[in-house]
């Protein structure tokens, strides 16, 4: 079984006609669209977004076979997936968040650091999250100077740590934030 | 409430020394603060700051466009996981 992508998941229903919310996990919330039919977790169903169009903070869909508000009802909380190998080609240095997370994590010594828990961007540069065997995550900066290496293929990332430039942590008795 | 200009923009002095140890050493290291309040200069463009989030030290790649506004607007306190779908990260 090809491994898959959780794009969107189906909310409440809306209007009378079918329609439901759709809240998308994708870069621009329409390409769900033209992804062609989507599947629901157990692949038991195949689903189409036929039409869609962006309400407040989510979609309102109309998808396959889907006519009655009852039957939008029921589909109410479903995800909906897409085949791994049908989303579009990266272009370099780019890599699906979908293919990084879950690679082993080696230092440049070779010595197993973790497994890439998440992958992140707050705005301020893409952020590696690797969970280590004990103790917290460890966020680093996604350059080439600290993961120099990604070999989706081979399922490991290499990672040279950074050095930390330390400091005075805040006094306890300062107001600082 | 705006900031009187006459003040200037501020920024914790020991955030100060600690850029320019970080530029005078040319690595890339991650320079640690806990100061969220302070503004992001000019001259720390290029700099990988790790601004603490009350657990962590989150990475902050500085950029132009970031010039002006806080740390702590880059390093979120609470975080939601969602699905990754297709989402690309690229390396910098």
């Amino acid at each position: 079984m090809t491994a898959r992508v959780c794009v969107a998941r189906i909310g409440a229903a809306h209007g009378l006609r079918g329609e439901v919310r759709l809240w998308t996990f994708t870069e621009d919330p329409m390409s769900v669209t033209q992804y062609g039919p989507l599947s629901t977790k157990d692949g038991a169903r195949q689903l189409e977004v036929t039409h869609a169009r962006a309400a407040k903070d989510h979609l309102v869909a109309t998808l396959t076979d889907v006519t009655t508000r009852e039957e939008a009802e029921r589909l109410n909380g479903v995800e909906l997936y897409v085949a791994r190998d049908k989303l579009p080609d990266t272009d370099e240095g780019e890599f699906y968040h979908a293919d990084l997370i879950g690679l082993a994590a080696f230092d440049a010594a070779g010595a197993m650091i973790g497994t890439v828990a998440a992958v992140h961007n707050f705005g301020a540069g893409d952020i590696i999250e690797i969970a280590r065997a004990h103790g917290p995550t460890l966020m680093l900066p996604f350059t080439d100077a600290v993961v120099p290496t990604v070999d989706i293929a081979g399922g490991r990332v290499v990672i040279e740590m950074p050095g930390e430039i330390d400091g005075d942590e805040p006094d306890s008795g300062s107001p600082g934030i | 409430m705006v900031r009187s200009v006459w003040k200037g923009p501020f920024v914790e002095g020991s955030l100060l020394k600690k850029a320019d140890v970080a530029r005078a050493s040319g690595r890339h290291d991650v320079i640690k603060i806990w100061s969220r309040r302070s503004t992001i200069l000019p001259q720390f463009v290029g700099l990988v700051f790790g601004v603490y989030n009350g657990q962590k030290h989150v990475p902050v790649s500085v950029n132009e466009e970031m010039v002006g506004h806080k740390f702590g607007e880059f390093s979120p306190t609470r975080t939601f996981h969602g699905h990754s779908g297709d989402k690309k990260a690229k390396r910098a």
